[in-house]
């Protein structure tokens, strides 16, 4: 319960903070153009479900673009403004802490998901044809909770890098977009590529969308990317974890919390 | 001579923040790669091979507008940031020289930008390498370099002058996304647009870019490249009188400090 407490909190602190200082129109119409032209191309297919595909993979790509930084920079951020001290000497783990920031930013987002799936419907000028609705939804909410954790694991990742880092991260953001099939169903991926796939917990989502978007092959076709993208997305959460000990350990080594 | 390289080095060095090798890498060599693998594969799943083909090519364009735009324009912005401009305005510095240094570097970049580019489209799509009108591809490729640094140079005036950077590359990617023909052809929208279109950097090169990879021959396509590069030239005449413009109202307002101005 303590431990829902603090994510909780930390959510509220983070969610001030963003709402506080991130109100801008780029942040929430920037992927307006972009989707506008997937839209335009998925209009062009007589197959209805191509749409329904892209309406789903890319407000999460218009998503993941406007958060990326905003969830993979938060611890960088909390040793740079010297608040980490904090989180240190509390009792609460620092994972359960930037758990919560994770989600905030997450949520912050919905709402370029949301305009992006707007948009496209506006040039598509087409309802997409949805197979399956409650497959659908749970598979959003899965593909959220991977996203989630894999910005998480960046986290601790860009706090432990040194030196000059600047846009070294920014084509993480394709990566995962390209690798996570938000655009194409990954079976699109040349086979030499394919595997990098499979370590993507948002990419095993997508694969359920799929199956809910053009009617389930079977059950298990679906409910098995749930089950793989949840439980790869609980690795990434044990990887940050031990990851966060490390940054941990050099603070206090260290004893720079501050820059 | 010597000032003026002295002056592209410093620059380049000084404002463009990726510019040590992990960040170039990154950004010059991983970002277009998946940035035209994205696109080329979501092409074919949403249409098919040839529209891949279509869409790869007119990405790569932009990845090139991405790389070359962010760096200048961020520089501008930094060289506002970091309080450089008034040590430019008390010294005897030729401006157009100071201005035309800004971009030079920054053209490799683009190239290096559109080689890997064109890499991942021989990777992805069935694209027929044998066909292309090599000649013309280097051509048309040299000119939609040069015109995308001085469209860049042009909107690092804005850059200055709001003290920002990221908002106006969003800008200038999404404006040249829709309307440059490099995923929507041209054709698609009313001829009006069209002709605004065409007054963008890009929209006449990649049309030469496309008669390219049909093999046309130079004739086919030379009046586009002369028009994409009296685009670039006026962009950058333009950009300059701004830059020229912009000195002169700091000067006379006494208002340089990033809150008083813009």
């Amino acid at each position: 319960m303590n431990t829902i407490y603090a994510i909780m909190a930390a959510f509220r602190q983070h969610w001030k903070n963003t709402t506080a200082n991130l109100w801008s129109l780029s942040f929430f119409f920037g992927a307006v153009p972009q989707v506008a032209v997937f839209a335009w191309i998925a209009s062009q297919n007589p197959d209805r479900a191509v749409l329904g595909y892209l309406i789903i993979g890319a407000p999460f790509m218009a998503i993941w673009n406007s958060v990326f930084f905003g969830i993979a920079g938060a611890l960088s951020n909390e040793i740079w403004d010297g608040v980490i001290e904090f989180t240190i000497i509390s009792k609460t783990s620092i994972l359960v802490s930037l758990l919560g920031k994770a989600l905030a930013m997450m949520v912050f987002g919905i709402p370029v998901g949301l305009i992006s799936a707007g948009t496209m419907l506006i040039v598509g000028r087409q309802m997409p044809v949805i197979d399956n609705w409650p497959m659908l939804f749970v598979s959003i909410i899965v593909i959220f909770i991977g996203l989630t954790s894999i910005g998480l694991v960046m986290m601790p990742v860009i706090a432990l890098s040194r030196g000059r880092t600047s846009g070294i991260f920014t084509p993480l953001i394709p990566l995962v977009i390209t690798f996570s099939g938000f655009l194409y169903p990954i079976t699109s991926l040349p086979s030499w590529l394919g595997f990098v796939s499979h370590i993507l917990p948002s990419a095993w989502g997508m694969e359920s969308v799929m199956q809910a978007v053009k009617g389930p092959d079977s059950a298990w076709a679906v409910i098995s990317g749930w089950v793989y993208s949840l439980l790869l997305s609980a690795a990434l959460l044990v990887i940050t974890y031990y990851l966060f000990k490390m940054v941990e350990k050099r603070l206090r080594i260290t004893g720079m919390t501050a820059h | 001579m010597y000032n003026f390289w002295v002056q592209n080095w410093l620059l380049y060095k000084g404002l463009y923040d990726y510019n040590h090798l992990r960040g170039y890498i990154a950004n010059v060599v991983m970002q277009p790669a998946l940035m035209v693998m994205m696109y080329a594969l979501m092409g074919r799943y949403a249409m098919d091979a040839k529209t891949s083909i279509f869409i790869a090519v007119g990405i790569n364009v932009s990845s090139i507008s991405y790389n070359v735009i962010s760096g200048i324009t961020r520089s501008y912005a930094n060289d506002r940031w970091y309080s450089m401009f008034s040590i430019l305005y008390i010294t005897k510095v030729n401006r157009f020289w100071n201005y035309t240094a800004r971009s030079i570097l920054y053209y490799p970049t683009g190239l290096l930008s559109g080689i890997v580019g064109l890499v991942m489209i021989r990777l992805l799509t069935p694209v027929d390498f044998g066909a292309i009108n090599w000649a013309g591809l280097i051509v048309a490729t040299l000119v939609i370099n040069a015109a995308v640094c001085a469209w860049a140079e042009f909107l690092g005036i804005f850059a200055i002058v709001f003290s920002e950077w990221l908002t106006i590359l969003a800008f200038a990617l999404s404006v040249t996304l829709i309307l440059s023909g490099m995923i929507i052809p041209l054709e698609v929208f009313p001829t009006a647009l069209q002709e605004i279109g065409k007054l963008l950097p890009m929209t006449n090169g990649l049309i030469a870019i496309r008669e390219v990879f049909n093999g046309a021959p130079f004739s086919a396509f030379s009046f586009d490249i002369l028009r994409e590069a009296l685009t670039g030239i006026a962009y950058f005449v333009i950009g300059y009188f701004g830059f020229v413009i912009f000195e002169r109202v700091v000067k006379r307002t006494g208002k340089l400090e990033m809150e008083q101005f813009g």
